[in-house]
């Protein structure tokens, strides 16, 4: 592109966010801000049985009650109950892959999977009379035993979760690259660890929530939705309701976090409310609650890996062998998509040649599990860098040594790595320079100094501190696809739509961005609209880091083609050449005779002539739509770094210090990374030492309130936080950018764990668990 | 258990007119009536389903519940209703019990301390409740109005199990009353949550002494929180560090001694012997600062 025609770029700038003002002043609509006339609300009776069958339902009483105006349990809902779609497709792209779908319900019919489990919904004039309702319905249970634990799951004699399935294999998935036997049979080193991560909730700020209302006049269904996927919702509710698709609208207006579970579709509240509104004619709404969003909500992060590593005594991987279970709760909605995550980040940023890792994907009596900010990166990121941690130990080499030692260099991208992704292509890592990010993030912590000179200094002041330094790969911009319309109005303002959901990423700013660097426009004078399907037809959604990546493309690509227009248009109109016009200030101009030019607002009226003629093959308008897919997913890395502080008479910690040093391509605005590097950072602390949803042998969850369940707050985040950018443009786009939505969570329990070892260096501690607590690593450590 | 559908019932709302009538309608509607100051606790034990009370009396903005006086010569009162910002912020608890406003500092935020109360926060008898440690090691007595008008009731034997105290129906705490403390005196309050701020202790130790004609020179006074069913007083540790010189093996005693005296629960919260020993490390915690503050 000339620079000449650029007079302000914005990308790149770090410049605040358009939404805020409306945020910040409350003026943006969240789906509980929407009220209907005549809106009647619901209320769900959820299970308490983790594992039961359901002997018999009254709800008669429940009908009674003054208010009510209708109960629906599963045998009131004729054909339309059904198990939900498959979201992802099952992974028959790996050869021998076995794969048992089984997924969710609209309400429990002859059994309850997990406890919070839908099995009636009572529609009332209010929610008070709705939730009084619940309790008039009556269910005889018999309770089953429940099945808990992963390795349980497997044990011949465990109760079965789905009773059609001869176990609680849910799936089987081996994939290998090279041969990691021989590998292992020249190695000087081998070592067998089991690492276990457990679940954790993602507790978006805002819980679930959905008003639908059928307009029978028009004959149209309207339903806000805190869908982190507008357009695949709307799709999929036709398809169920028989309607076509433009007779449903979806609407995801400001959703208070996303991070997952929002993506995960066709929950039984939202299929449900939209059919039962169709029937009383009527808007219903439903707003989740905190407790139901513990019990409810999907969750993730349960594994255990029996994992073993084989390396030469200079401390160069030959060979990484990872069998792990994998817990998708009662049902498998989501497919392979987390473990296979797993699969793909166990490989970390190394140039690892051998590579076995099988998979056992189980059902148990707990909520469904789908993906969470990091979707199964961090475990995988958590088995390499542990493993990594422990070899190093081993041969006595620093942490950054072993890491140098194996990176995938510089000049061999794009690298293959053999197996399937998440998206059942081949595995490729686009673009990267992981040595200089670590390097980066080793000089940004003062790596050499503090072991030299700082810690044991403080080590003689009798301060446990340490220090931890790791890097990690994430995986992100998957396709297929999304698109995007952008439009130049009279007034000279920008409209931008596209089919993506947000929920808090800054989309109207970073977006916006794009399009004022092209058509040379104020950033506040694009308006960007998102998660609308009456403003736009097609696309996926905001899931997989892929927004920027994805979504960003496709609106540059359609400001490119907007560009053009207005250059064609301009160079008539000024009758100069397209090559001597330029785009600033919100004109077309002569780029050496700036009064010689047209305002963009002009040339939209003139573009959209009312009488006259056209030139055949135009299109009116300054508008244009376009699409981005991208080959295959753009691969950001990263390194983090920390240096905290433990109390070994209570274990607390306190971070002094930590550096993030991120490389996702080209940068949009410095600002919101930072955010959102800031914001997944606290969710990878809480996964790391905070949060851990504990379910008891019955499958209770017994810390289902944020009284029990603790979240990380302020005052638990690092003391100092330093960023820094590396910049490898992704290949694979125009922009050059990668995803980092979920980067900030992705290492953090893994650097977590070797910054406690270090710092508690006298104990001779191994951590290969997470989460962690005070209270839990005191034990570990003194145990004996 | 929880209430698997948290919501506030329906109740109304009672505000009686004076002392004797609120005390009158409370006897007359036992168990089913319960007065409230902030309401920090009252509400949220009513949203979760374990209260089901029929009234809720809003005695606060009755005679004198709303002052902090300090005299010098007899002590100071903190009425029931004054808020623990209040009391946080008040010159004469800074400068004359300085141990009530480090505890009350603890307790969850900002927001929270400008509606909870030190009595409602002794009235609701958590084991776990924060400033209840520093009232008991001070000597707190509460000014009850009953049935039968005023009376004294001490904090020694007040708590009787979690949730309970010998308060009886009808009766209505007006104000805590604290005596002159002895000359010297030094404080320590340490609280153990599972994150740096706005948890409920898992753990909470008092620890408070001032100078005296004893073996160690100090009159040492403890109190624990969270270890047991109310919140309890390691008598025998109190003696160790009265009783015998202030050493590091004496300290390590009386800590061990503090440990042995309590008796935790596991919960999801945290197991019983990670909270034995946090007592264990903590009372020696307490104890070294106050010894610190007192030289
Ligand atoms: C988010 C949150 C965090 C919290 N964190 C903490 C914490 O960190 N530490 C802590 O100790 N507590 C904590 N609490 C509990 C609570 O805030 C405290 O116990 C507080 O001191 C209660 O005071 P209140 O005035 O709000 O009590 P209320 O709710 O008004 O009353 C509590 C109880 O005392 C009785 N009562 C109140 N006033 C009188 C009276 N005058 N006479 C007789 N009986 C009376 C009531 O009937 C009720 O049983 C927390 C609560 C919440 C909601």
């Amino acid at each position: 592109m000339d620079v000449r025609t650029m007079t302000k770029k914005y990308v790149g700038q770090r410049i605040t966010r358009n939404e805020d003002p409306r945020l910040l002043t409350g003026q943006a609509l969240f789906t509980d801000d929407v009220h209907l006339p005549g809106m009647l609300h619901a209320a769900f009776l959820r299970s308490d049985y983790a594992h039961a069958r359901i002997k018999r339902i009254d709800t008669s009483k429940a009908l009674e009650r003054p208010g009510v105006v209708a109960v629906y349990t599963a045998a009131d809902m004729g054909d339309f109950w059904k198990p939900g779609p498959l979201l992802v497709p099952p992974p028959t792209a790996v050869p021998g892959a076995v794969f048992h779908k089984r997924t969710q319900i609209p309400l429990a019919k002859d059994k309850v999977r997990h406890m919070g489990e839908p099995i009636a919904v009572v529609i009332a004039e209010s929610r008070y009379i709705a939730e009084d309702a619940l309790e008039d319905i009556e269910v005889e249970f018999e309770p089953l035993p429940a099945v808990v634990g992963l390795e349980e799951a497997l044990s011949p004699d465990a109760a079965l979760v789905h009773d059609d399935l001869e176990s609680n294999l849910a799936a089987h998935v081996i994939q290998e690259k090279g041969n990691y036997e021989e590998a292992k049979a020249k190695a000087d080193v081998i070592l067998q660890r089991r690492i276990v991560v457990d679940r954790g909730a993602a507790a978006a700020m805002e819980n679930r929530g959905v008003v639908v209302n059928w307009d029978d006049k028009a004959q149209e269904l309207t339903v806000w939705d805190t869908t982190q996927a507008p357009i695949p919702l709307r799709n999929g509710l036709a398809a169920m309701l028989g309607l076509s698709e433009h007779q449903v609208r979806v609407i995801a207006p400001f959703v208070g976090g996303g991070f997952g579970p929002k993506i995960m579709m066709f929950q039984p509240e939202e299929v449900l409310l939209p059919w039962a509104s169709m029937r009383l004619k009527r808007p219903i709404k439903w707003i989740e609650d905190r407790r139901e969003n513990f019990l409810a909500t999907t969750q993730e992060r349960g594994q255990i890996h029996d994992v073993e590593i084989a390396l030469t005594k200079d401390g160069r991987i030959l060979g990484l062998k990872d069998v792990f279970i994998h817990d998708t709760g009662a049902y498998d909605p989501y497919g392979m998509t987390v473990p296979l995550n797993t699969q793909c980040h166990a490989v970390g940023a190394y140039d690892i040649a051998n590579y076995y890792t099988e998979v056992k994907m189980v059902f148990t009596n707990k909520m469904i599990v789908t993906p969470v900010r990091g979707a199964g990166r961090p475990q995988g990121i958590f088995v390499i860098e542990r493993m990594l941690d422990l070899a190093a130990k081993e041969l006595g080499l620093s942490p950054i040594e072993i890491r140098k030692r194996n990176f995938i260099p510089p000049d061999k991208f794009p690298y293959e790595h053999n197996i399937i992704d998440q998206a059942f292509a081949p595995l490729i890592f686009d673009s990267g320079n992981y040595p200089a990010v670590l390097e980066k993030a080793a000089a940004m912590i003062n790596y050499e100094y503090f072991v030299k000179e700082e810690q044991p200094r403080l080590r003689a002041e009798g301060k446990h501190v340490g220090i931890g330094i790791v890097s990690f790969i994430e995986t992100t911009g998957v396709g297929p696809y999304e698109g995007a319309r952008i439009t130049v109005g009279a007034s000279g303002k920008v409209n931008v739509v596209t089919g993506v959901g947000t929920q808090g990423q800054g989309h109207f700013t970073s977006f916006a961005q794009i399009v004022a660097d092209q058509l040379g426009v104020d950033v506040r004078d694009v308006h960007v609209v998102t998660g609308d399907t009456a403003q736009f037809h097609w696309g996926t959604g905001t899931f997989a880091s892929r927004g920027a990546v994805v979504a960003g493309n496709a609106i540059h690509a359609a400001a490119v083609k907007v560009r053009a227009k207005i250059l064609q248009w301009g160079s008539k109109l000024l009758d100069v050449p397209e090559e001597e016009l330029e785009l600033a200030d919100g004109k077309v101009r002569v780029a050496d005779m700036p009064e010689k030019a047209i305002s963009l607002g002009e040339l939209a009226v003139i573009a959209n002539p009312l009488r006259g003629t056209v030139e055949p093959g135009t299109e009116p308008g300054l508008e244009a739509t376009d699409y981005f897919g991208p080959q295959y997913g753009a691969t950001a890395n990263g390194a983090h770094a920390m240096i905290l502080e433990v109390d070994p008479e209570t274990m607390m910690v306190e971070i002094k210090k930590y550096v993030a040093v991120e490389d996702c391509g080209t940068v949009l605005n410095p600002l919101i990374l930072e955010g959102q590097i800031q914001g997944g950072l606290s969710m990878g602390l809480g996964n790391a030492y905070y949060e851990k949803l504990e379910y008891d042998n019955n499958g209770q969850l017994l810390n289902a309130s944020l009284m029990d369940y603790l979240l990380v707050r302020s005052t638990d985040m690092p003391k100092q936080i330093e960023l820094g950018h590396e910049e490898t443009k992704s290949p694979l786009n125009p922009i050059g950018s990668k995803g980092v939505g979920e980067a900030g969570a992705i290492p953090v329990p893994s650097l977590f764990a070797q910054a406690l070892e270090n710092a508690l260096a006298d104990y001779n501690l191994e951590i290969t668990e997470m989460p962690l607590s005070p209270n839990k690593l005191y034990e570990m450590v003194y145990k004996k | 258990m929880h209430n698997p559908r948290p919501g506030l019932p329906e109740f109304d709302y009672v505000r009686p007119a004076s002392l004797s009538e609120a005390s009158r309608f409370l006897a007359e509607h036992q168990g089913e009536a319960r007065p409230f100051m902030g309401g920090t606790d009252t509400f949220v034990r009513m949203r979760d389903g374990f209260w089901k009370e029929k009234y809720i009396v809003d005695v606060k903005r009755l005679d004198g519940m709303g002052d902090i006086t300090f005299d010098p010569s007899t002590g100071l009162t903190i009425g029931a209703a004054v808020n623990m910002n209040r009391v946080i912020d008040s010159p004469e608890v800074q400068e004359h019990y300085p141990l009530l406003a480090e505890a009350a500092k603890t307790v969850a935020s900002f927001q929270l301390r400008s509606r909870a109360t030190i009595v409602g926060n002794i009235c609701n008898a958590s084991p776990a409740g924060d400033t209840i440690g520093a009232c008991i090691v001070m000597g707190g007595v509460l000014k009850v109005h009953g049935l039968d008008g005023e009376r004294e009731v001490p904090l020694t034997g007040f708590f009787v199990g979690p949730g309970k105290t010998v308060l009886k129906p009808g009766d209505i705490v007006t104000a805590i009353r604290f005596p002159v403390l002895p000359q010297g005196h030094a404080g320590r309050y340490i609280k153990l949550g599972r994150n740096a701020l706005s948890d409920l202790a898992i753990v909470g130790v008092t620890a408070f002494a001032y100078p005296d004609d004893t073996p160690s020179g100090y009159r040492f006074k403890l109190a624990l929180a969270s270890v047991a069913p109310v919140p309890l007083v390691p008598e025998k540790a109190e003696e160790i560090l009265t009783g015998k010189p202030i050493t590091d093996e004496t300290i390590a005693e009386a800590a061990q001694a503090a440990m042995d005296a309590c008796n935790p629960i596991d919960d999801v919260r945290g197991s019983a012997r990670y909270r034995k020993y946090m007592v264990r490390n903590l009372t020696r915690r307490a104890v070294t600062d106050v010894l610190n503050r007192l030289q």
